[in-house]
C-alpha cells in the first residue's frame, strides 16, 4: 500500500463539551507567601469572562497560571484541553496573552509588531494581509501603520498589543488588566476590539479593577487574598445580594452620614453625589425607622427611595462579610473648620511647553475653598503636569497660578507650606516603621514641637493604625499604605490638598474608606484637588475639570455637565441573541450600538422615537426581546461625547 | 536652612542608612575585604620569582652570590644547569622567569680587583615585574660586593652596578604601601559616588522624591542630610582600614587627625559625584552605570595605578580635575612622608574647591527640576 496513508493516530484533546477552562483546587506559593490558594473556575466557551480584586489578590498569578506560563504549586487546570503544566508548549501556541506590561516593540512600527507576532504563530500569507488589514480597520490604527510602536500614545499602544494578541485568532484570549490607566474613550475602543474578537468565536478571560468593566462581563470571578469570594453573571450577584440598597437624600448630609454609622454600622452608609446610600439588610424591611431615627436627631430626610445595588455594592457587602467593617476613625481631634469663602486655587491661562510640544495649553479654573474638585482626563492630557505646577514643582511657561492666595511661581515655598501631596504611588519610605513616617513628613512640614504629639495621633486615626506606630511600612496592605500617605500628606493642616490618582489599584472597601476620608477633611474647609480614571468617583466630586490634550474642554458640576451636553440617550437591549443583535445595529444611522455584558446599548438621540424603530428592526430579524429600557447616561457617557466633539472641532481647524 | 527641618530629614536618612544592613556590610567588605584583596593581589611587588642559575664559576664567591639571590626571598632558585641553551628553554617555557648566569673567572676577577659582571636573563613578558625583579637584583649584586669589600678588607669592591637609585620614604620598596593607601583611597571613592547616587535615585524611583519636593524641604538641606550619615558611616570604616595598614606594616609618620580631615573633604566630593550623578539617572541601574562610566578614568587617572607624572601631558591635566590625584597625594605625604599642613594645604584647597563645585551643580540641577 505504498504511497497511501493508512491511518494516523491523532490524539484528540476534547474539552468536556464546552468548557475552555477547568481549574480545581489551584493554588501558587512564592516562599511563605500565598498568591492564589484553592481557586476552583469554570468558563465556557464563548464567555468574556471578568477577573476582579484588588492588589495582590492574586489576579495576575491565577491569569499567568491559566495562560501555563506559570506553574501551580497545588491543584490543576486544564484550559482548551491542554494540561496547563505538563502540555504547557501546545497551550500556549493555542492562546493570546496579553501581560499587564505588554510586549511590544517600541522601534518597530505598528505594522512590524504585527508581522512580527504573526511570524511568532505562523499565520499563513493570505489570511495573514486580511487579518492585519480587519484589525487595524476595527482598532482605528489604519492611518498610523508605519508609526513606531513607542510613538503612539497609551490607549494605542495597547490596542497595537491586543491586535498583535489576536492575530493568529486565538481560541482563548487572556488579558490581564488591559485597560488600567487608560482613558474612556481608548478603553471603549478596546472593548469594541474585544467584542468583535468574541462575534469570531474567541473566549476571552480578563482582569480589571474598573466595576464598569466587570459589568461587561458576562460573569465575574472576585478574589480577595488569594480566594475567591464571589463568581456569576453581574445580574445573577445583584439579585442574590442579600437585603438591598437605600438611596437617602437628607439635609444636613454629613450629620445624617455620622448618625447613620453610628446608630447601623452595619448598614455602611456613604456618600453618592448629594446623596447617601446605605445597605439595608432584612429585605423587605419598611423604611419607616430610618425617617424617625434621623428626625430624632433634626435631619430632615427629604427622599428615601430603593435603588439597584451597583456591583460594587455586592462587592463590598461580600468583602465587609470576610473582615469586620473597620470602625470609622475615632476624630481624637477635630480640626477647626476653616474659613470657607474665597478660593483655594485659582489658574489663568495657564501654559507649560515642553520643547515644541504644549502639554497645558491656556486653562483657567478656579476652585473654592473646601470644594472637591475632580480633575480629569485621558493619559497625557496635562492632568500631572498642572499639579506639579499647582504644587511649585514645575513653572508656567506662561500664564498664573494662585494656590491658598500665593503666587506658585514667585512664592513656592509659600504655597508649599500650605498644600498636601499624595500621588498615585502612595509615597512612602517602606524601609521605616509608620510612626517614623509620620515624625518625618511632620518634620519636613515644619509641624511645631507642641502640635507634633496631637497631630500624630490624628493621623494614626485617620489612617486606622492607632498603636501600629512600630509596624514596618513595607508590609501595609494598600488600602493602609494609600490612608498612611494620604495622612502624611495632611498632617501639617494644609489648606490645600492635590490627590493625583490616589485609589489607583485599591479594593473597593478601601476606596469607598478613602472617598469618605476626602469629605471629611472637605467638611473641615480642606479644598482637594483629585484626579482620577474611575468614572463613579467623578460623581463624588463638587466639581469636575476635563482636560483632554492640554485644553480644558468641560468644567462644572456633574450636573451641569450633564444637562449642558446633548449626549444622547441610553437604551439598554436585553435579547435572546445579543452577538446577531448587535450586527443588526452595525451600521444602522443614528444608532451606537455596543455590548454591555450579555446585553446591548444603545446610544440614540431620543429614545422614545428609536425605542419602536429598534424593536421593529429585530421582530423583522426574528430576535426574542426580553426588554429594552431607558437606562440613565453615565458621567463617562458625557465625557466621551465631549472629547468626540472636541476631536471634530480640532478635525475641521486642521481641514 | 532651617534646623528642625534638617534635623528631620537627617533623621530618616541615618535610620534607612543604619537599616540598610546590605548596604552596611559593602561599605565595611570594600574598606576591609577589598582592601587586603587587593593589596595582595594587585601589589605589583616580585616574591618567590622562579629563577634558574647557571654557574660556570662554581667558586665559593659565586656560591655566596647565588645564596644572596636565594635568601632574599624575591628569587626562589628552582633550576640549576651548566648549559645556556637549557637556560633558554626554560624561560621560554615559563618555568622560570629569572635567569642568573655566572661567568666563569667571576671569582678570579674579583680577587684580581677587577670588574667581575654577573648576567640575569628576565622574563620580559610582564614588563613590571621584570623591572621590580632588575631593581631587587642589583641591590643584592651590590650587597655582595659591600660584604665581599669588607672580608677582604683594604681591597676596593669594584660593583656591577653602575647607578644607584637612592629610594627615599619607601626605602623597602614595598609596593603594598603603596597599593594599601590607594585601594583606602579608591574604597572612598566607590563608597561615596555610589552610597549617594543609590540614596538619591532609590527617592526618584519610589517617587518620594517628590513627595519630599511638595515639602518646604529645600534642595539644600535634602543633600546635606543625605551627606552626613553615608560620610559617618564612611570615615567609621576608616577605622579598620587602619588596622590593616597597621598590620601590613605601613608606617604612618604624619597626623592621623590631618588623614580624617582629608578623607572627609574627599568623601565629600565623591560623594558630589554620585549626586550628580542621580540628577541625570532615573533609574538605580542607569545610576550604576553612569557611575562606572565617571568611575573608571577617574580611577584611571588618578595615580592609583600608574603615578600621575607618567602619564602623556593632556591626561596630567585631566588627573588634576580628579579630587583622588590629590586624595592619594596626600595620604602618600601623610603615612609615608610625614609631612603636614603646611605643604598639603594645596591637595586640600583643590579638593575643597571641586566638592563646593559639584554640590553647587548638584543643587541647581535639583532646583531646576524643582522650577
Amino acid at each position: 500500500m505504498a504511497g497511501e496513508v493508512v491511518g494516523t493516530a491523532l490524539i484528540m484533546n476534547t474539552p468536556a463539551a464546552d468548557q475552555v477552562i477547568v481549574a480545581e483546587g489551584l493554588g501558587r506559593r512564592y516562599g511563605r507567601h500565598t498568591a492564589v490558594t484553592g481557586l476552583d473556575l469554570k468558563v465556557r466557551r464563548g464567555e468574556v469572562f471578568g477577573l476582579l480584586g484588588s492588589d495582590g489578590a492574586g489576579k495576575t498569578t491565577t491569569l499567568q497560571i491559566l495562560a501555563g506560563i506559570l506553574n501551580p504549586s497545588a491543584g490543576r487546570a486544564t484550559v482548551l484541553g491542554y494540561d496547563c503544566v505538563r502540555e504547557a508548549a501546545s497551550l500556549t501556541a493555542r492562546l493570546g496573552y496579553m501581560s499587564q506590561s505588554f510586549s511590544l516593540y517600541g522601534r518597530l512600527s505598528v505594522d512590524e509588531n504585527l508581522e512580527f507576532f504573526a511570524d511568532l504563530h505562523r499565520v499563513p500569507e493570505p489570511q495573514r494581509q486580511a487579518r492585519k488589514t480587519r484589525l487595524l480597520e476595527f482598532a482605528r490604527l489604519a492611518p498610523h501603520r508605519d508609526r513606531p510602536a513607542r510613538f503612539l500614545s497609551g490607549g494605542m499602544q495597547k490596542k497595537l498589543a491586543l491586535c498583535c494578541a489576536l492575530i493568529h485568532e486565538p481560541e482563548l484570549l487572556v488579558l490581564d488588566e488591559p485597560t488600567t490607566g487608560v482613558d474612556p474613550v481608548s478603553r471603549r475602543e478596546f472593548w469594541n476590539i474585544l467584542y468583535q474578537a468574541l462575534t469570531q468565536g474567541t473566549t476571552i478571560v480578563v482582569s480589571t479593577p474598573y466595576m464598569d468593566e466587570a459589568e461587561r462581563c458576562t460573569r465575574v470571578a472576585l478574589l480577595h487574598e488569594g480566594r475567591l469570594i464571589a463568581c456569576d453573571a453581574p445580574s445573577r450577584l445583584r439579585a442574590q445580594m442579600p437585603g438591598r440598597m437605600l438611596e437617602l437624600r437628607a439635609r444636613p448630609q454629613r450629620r445624617a452620614l455620622a448618625v447613620l454609622e453610628e446608630a447601623l454600622p452595619r448598614s455602611r452608609p456613604y456618600v453618592f453625589g448629594d446623596t447617601l446610600h446605605l445597605h439595608q439588610e432584612e429585605s423587605p424591611a419598611p423604611a419607616a425607622p430610618l425617617p424617625d431615627l434621623l428626625a430624632a436627631r433634626g435631619i430632615a430626610v427629604e427622599q428615601i427611595r430603593p435603588v439597584a445595588p451597583s456591583l460594587e455594592d455586592v462587592f463590598v457587602t461580600r468583602l465587609a462579610g470576610t473582615a469586620p467593617p473597620a470602625a470609622p476613625p475615632a476624630t481624637a481631634e477635630a480640626p477647626p473648620v476653616r474659613e470657607r469663602t474665597g478660593l483655594a486655587v485659582e489658574v489663568e491661562d495657564l501654559t507649560v511647553r515642553f520643547g515644541d510640544f504644549t502639554a497645558v495649553d491656556r486653562v483657567g479654573f478656579s476652585v473654592r475653598r473646601g470644594e472637591i474638585f475632580g480633575f480629569l482626563g485621558p493619559n497625557g492630557s496635562g492632568k500631572t503636569t498642572t499639579i506639579r505646577i499647582l504644587c511649585g514643582l514645575l513653572a508656567p511657561s506662561a500664564g498664573r497660578a494662585r494656590v491658598a492666595g500665593y503666587d506658585v511661581r514667585h512664592e513656592p515655598l509659600a504655597v508649599k507650606a500650605r498644600i498636601g501631596y499624595m500621588s498615585q504611588r502612595f509615597s512612602l519610605y517602606d524601609d521605616l516603621t509608620v510612626g517614623e513616617n509620620l515624625e518625618f513628613f511632620a518634620g519636613a512640614y515644619g509641624v511645631p514641637r507642641a502640635r507634633l504629639a496631637a497631630r500624630r495621633n490624628w493621623a494614626l486615626a485617620l489612617a486606622g493604625l492607632e498603636g501600629e506606630e512600630g509596624r514596618p511600612t513595607r508590609g501595609l496592605s494598600g488600602g493602609f499604605k494609600q490612608r498612611l500617605a494620604l495622612a502624611c500628606a495632611v498632617l501639617h493642616e494644609p489648606e490645600v490638598i492635590f490627590l493625583d490618582e490616589p485609589t489607583a489599584g485599591v479594593d473597593p472597601l478601601s476606596r469607598r474608606r478613602f472617598w469618605e476620608l476626602i469629605y471629611r477633611l472637605s467638611d473641615q474647609g480642606v479644598t482637594v484637588f483629585v484626579t482620577t480614571h474611575y468614572m463613579d468617583e467623578a460623581e463624588h466630586c463638587h466639581t469636575l475639570g476635563l482636560l483632554y490634550n492640554g485644553r480644558l474642554i468641560a468644567l462644572g458640576t456633574p450636573e451641569e455637565l450633564r444637562a449642558g451636553m446633548r449626549a444622547g440617550e441610553m437604551l439598554e437591549l436585553e435579547c435572546d441573541q445579543p452577538i446577531a443583535a448587535l450586527a443588526l445595529f452595525q451600521d444602522a444611522p443614528g444608532i451606537r450600538a455596543s455590548f454591555f455584558g450579555d446585553r446591548l446599548h444603545l446610544l440614540v438621540d431620543d429614545a422614545e422615537a428609536a425605542r419602536a424603530q429598534i424593536l421593529a428592526r429585530l421582530q423583522r430579524a426574528g430576535h426574542r426581546v426580553h426588554h429594552v429600557e431607558r437606562v440613565p447616561l453615565g458621567i463617562e457617557d458625557v465625557f466621551i461625547a465631549f472629547i468626540e466633539m472636541e476631536q471634530a472641532r480640532r478635525a475641521a481647524e486642521a481641514a | 536652612m532651617n534646623r528642625a527641618r534638617l534635623a528631620a530629614v537627617l533623621r530618616k536618612e541615618l535610620i534607612q542608612l543604619l537599616r540598610d544592613r546590605i548596604m552596611l556590610f559593602l561599605i565595611l567588605y570594600i574598606y576591609t575585604a577589598d582592601v587586603l584583596m587587593c593589596t595582595f593581589a594587585l601589589s605589583f611587588d616580585v616574591r618567590n620569582l622562579p629563577t634558574a642559575v647557571a654557574d660556570f664559576d662554581r667558586s665559593a664567591d659565586s656560591q655566596r652570590l647565588i645564596d644572596g639571590f636565594g635568601a632574599s626571598g624575591y628569587f626562589s632558585i628552582e633550576h640549576w644547569t651548566t648549559r645556556e641553551a637549557e637556560l633558554g628553554g626554560l624561560l621560554n617555557r615559563g618555568e622560570a622567569l629569572a635567569a642568573l648566569v655566572i661567568p666563569p673567572g667571576f671569582s678570579r676577577r674579583q680577587a684580581a680587583g677587577e670588574a667581575a659582571a654577573v648576567q640575569l636573563l628576565l622574563d620580559g613578558s610582564n614588563a613590571n615585574t621584570a623591572s621590580v625583579a632588575q631593581g631587587y637584583a642589583q641591590r643584592i649584586a651590590q650587597d655582595y660586593a659591600l660584604e665581599r669589600a669588607q672580608r677582604a678588607a683594604g681591597q676596593p669592591a669594584r660593583l656591577a652596578v653602575e647607578h644607584r637609585p637612592r629610594i627615599w620614604y619607601n626605602s623597602e620598596l614595598k609596593y603594598a604601601y603603596f597599593m594599601l593607601l590607594s585601594m583606602i583611597a579608591v574604597a572612598g571613592m566607590l563608597v561615596g559616588v555610589i552610597t549617594a547616587a543609590a540614596g538619591i535615585v532609590r527617592e526618584k524611583e519610589s517617587g518620594t522624591i517628590e513627595q519630599m519636593l511638595v515639602t518646604p524641604v529645600r534642595p539644600a538641606e535634602m543633600i546635606a542630610a543625605k551627606m552626613l550619615p553615608t560620610l559617618l558611616v564612611g570615615l567609621t570604616a576608616l577605622f579598620p582600614s587602619l588596622l590593616i595598614a597597621a598590620w601590613v606594616g605601613v608606617p604612618l609618620r604624619g597626623s592621623l587627625a590631618l588623614f580624617f580631615l582629608f578623607s572627609a573633604v574627599f568623601l565629600v566630593s565623591s560623594m558630589g559625584i554620585g549626586i550628580l550623578v542621580a540628577t541625570f539617572a532615573e533609574t538605580l541601574q542607569q545610576a550604576l552605570l553612569m557611575s562606572f562610566f565617571a568611575l573608571f578614568p577617574i580611577l584611571f587617572l588618578s595615580g592609583t595605578l600608574v603615578p600621575v607624572e607618567s602619564m602623556p601631558w593632556v591626561l596630567q591635566y585631566l588627573a588634576e580635575l580628579s579630587p583622588l590625584t590629590h586624595y592619594m597625594e596626600a595620604l602618600l605625604g601623610i603615612f609615608l612622608k610625614g609631612v603636614g599642613l603646611e605643604v598639603l594645604w594645596h591637595p586640600l584647597a583643590i579638593i575643597a574647591l571641586i566638592s563646593a563645585t559639584l554640590l553647587a551643580l548638584s543643587i541647581w540641577r535639583l532646583r531646576r527640576r524643582i522650577g
